[in-house]
């Protein structure tokens, strides 16, 4: 295996992606979801609460030195997620369990990477809480900045409110909702699309990324530069921790440009 | 009556035709906080002279009391005088202590250039001050702006993430009110405090002069000044305070 990939990491690239679309993982034929964003009707900024991209992007000529400084002190953002879950150990991937709401697990996924940076304490977030109701609980696709719109203003609450991949109504309480509250991240920001530079910048800055695929149909967390050439990035799915190795994998080339991006800035602190 | 008015001369002669102004010579106050420093004594308007561009001082209207405050620790001086015949009395100073560490003067960031230069000296050693977080048990904040982070250099940067800074505050830093988080937190200046707890509320809110920042604190001592410039400076500064 290429130095930096797990020894059963799946690499999908140019010419394997057709079998990884929607692979068969336990028995279950893994769900995606992603409607493409219309650019035209929602522009990069369209959110009040994600605007621009405004970073100084780090030169390309400093990403192998950065990287290098990543994996050397193992700082990467899988660093991060290894240690941070129940117990000091991996956090538990997040599972879309069949239905297609891979758009707010997406930005769920980057909540709980942000939250282990901060030290805050884990918190078992369940997306279905958010796509549930703004899909007002049919099995519907989206794209990640629609998931993360609802996030950024009324968070995300915790399986213990909204049990993971229930579809239940009665879930839907001032209790839940007030719950979700606590796990806000306010501010975003709204990268443009197709723009290497700036989802490389994000990621050798410590800033997970939801990342929409138009080829995959399916909208996944964005946490590591991997390598420069061949251009990898890491990404960390939502199907599971059985899929590939521990939910997270590898996209290569062209299948590593993002169709969306959208990465977080500011969140809520000090909450379980 | 020729008695009374002896009595009474004596007492003119012996007595100030008007009462003293008086201000405490010396207040304290925690940083941000305001405190009421108090005149008595002066039946005309009290005024009041602030000497510190770092300071607010805001009398109320008649001068019977000015409120203080200022965000960063040291000693400051205020003034205060009224008039007596038309003319100034001598003024009359407080002492106002902010408590806390005075911040040490932040290393200047170096802009990232096609060759980056190294990492820059680490922060000017400090003596070990009051504690920044009174409460027992090592704690750590480490303050950043996401704007930045581009900008930092790769060997800084690295301390944000870095597996052995999180595994030393992991396992040096006291547990939180759940008895399992460690109470270390690493925020954006701008993160929204207000569903955390008074400690860390109060953490944040201690001044800072530059960005990165670091605050440590053991209930005993503690540091407060800029993030150091790499991983091994900043477990070597942790290792002082925690062990």
């Amino acid at each position: 295996m290429p130095a930096g990939i797990g020894p059963r990491e799946i690499i999908i690239d140019d010419f394997n992606f057709a079998q990884h679309v929607a692979p068969v993982v336990d028995g279950e034929h893994k769900a995606r979801g992603l409607i493409p964003r219309n650019y035209v009707t929602a522009p990069v900024g369209y959110l009040a609460c994600a605007k621009p991209f405004d970073l100084p992007l780090i030169p390309e000529n400093q990403w192998a030195d950065r990287l290098a400084q990543q994996i050397a002190t193992k700082s990467q953002l899988s660093d991060v997620r290894n240690v941070s879950g129940p117990g000091g150990g991996p956090i538990p991937s997040r599972d879309q369990n069949g239905r297609g709401y891979c758009w707010f697990h997406s930005g769920t996924s980057a909540n709980l990477i942000v939250r282990a940076v901060n030290g805050q304490p884990y918190v078992d977030l369940s997306a279905y809480s958010g796509a549930c109701i703004i899909k007002n609980y049919r099995d519907e696709g989206g794209w990640g900045s629609e998931g993360v719109e609802w996030q950024a203003e009324n968070g995300c609450a915790s399986s213990a409110f909204w049990p993971q991949q229930s579809t239940s109504r009665s879930n839907d309480t001032p209790a839940m909702r007030e719950n979700a509250k606590l796990h806000r991240i306010e501010e975003w920001m709204d990268l443009e699309p197709n723009n290497k530079a700036q989802l490389v910048t994000c990621l050798l800055s410590g800033i997970p990324v939801v990342v929409d695929y138009n080829w995959w149909s399916h909208s996944v967390c964005a946490i590591d530069l991997v390598s420069i050439s061949p251009f990898r990035i890491r990404i960390w799915n939502s199907w599971g921790d059985s899929w590939s190795e521990n939910g997270t994998g590898i996209l290569e080339g062209n299948k590593a440009i993002p169709d969306g991006q959208i990465a977080p800035r500011v969140i809520t602190a000090g909450c379980t | 009556m020729k008695r009374f008015l002896a009595v009474s001369l004596i007492l003119l002669l012996t007595c100030p035709l008007w009462a003293e102004l008086k201000i405490p010579e010396a207040v304290s106050v925690k940083p941000g906080r305001m405190v009421r420093i108090p005149a008595t004594g002066a039946e005309k308007t009290v005024r009041w002279i602030n000497t510190s561009e770092d300071a607010d001082l805001i009398p109320s209207e008649t001068g019977k009391y000015a409120i203080f405050s200022a965000m960063v620790p040291g000693r400051y001086k205020v003034a205060a005088y009224t008039t007596e015949a038309n003319e100034a009395t001598e003024p009359v100073y407080c002492v106002v202590t902010v408590e806390g560490t005075p911040p040490t003067p932040p290393t200047p960031p170096v802009p990232p250039g096609p060759n980056p230069p190294g990492p820059g000296p680490g922060p000017t050693p400090q003596p070990p001050g009051p504690v920044p977080i009174p409460d027992p048990g090592l704690r750590v904040l480490i303050v950043y702006e996401t704007a930045d982070l581009s900008k930092l250099p790769k060997e800084q940067l690295a301390i944000l993430t870095s597996q052995a800074v999180r595994a030393y505050l992991s396992s040096h830093c006291a547990k939180g009110p759940d008895s399992k988080t460690p109470e270390w937190r690493i925020f954006d200046q701008n993160v929204s405090m207000g569903n955390e707890s008074a400690l860390w509320q109060g953490a944040m809110k201690r001044p800072r002069t530059a960005l990165p920042w670091i605050v440590i604190s053991n209930g005993t001592i503690g540091y407060e000044g800029p993030l150091p410039a790499n991983v091994d400076e900043t477990l070597a500064l942790l290792k002082k305070f925690g062990g």
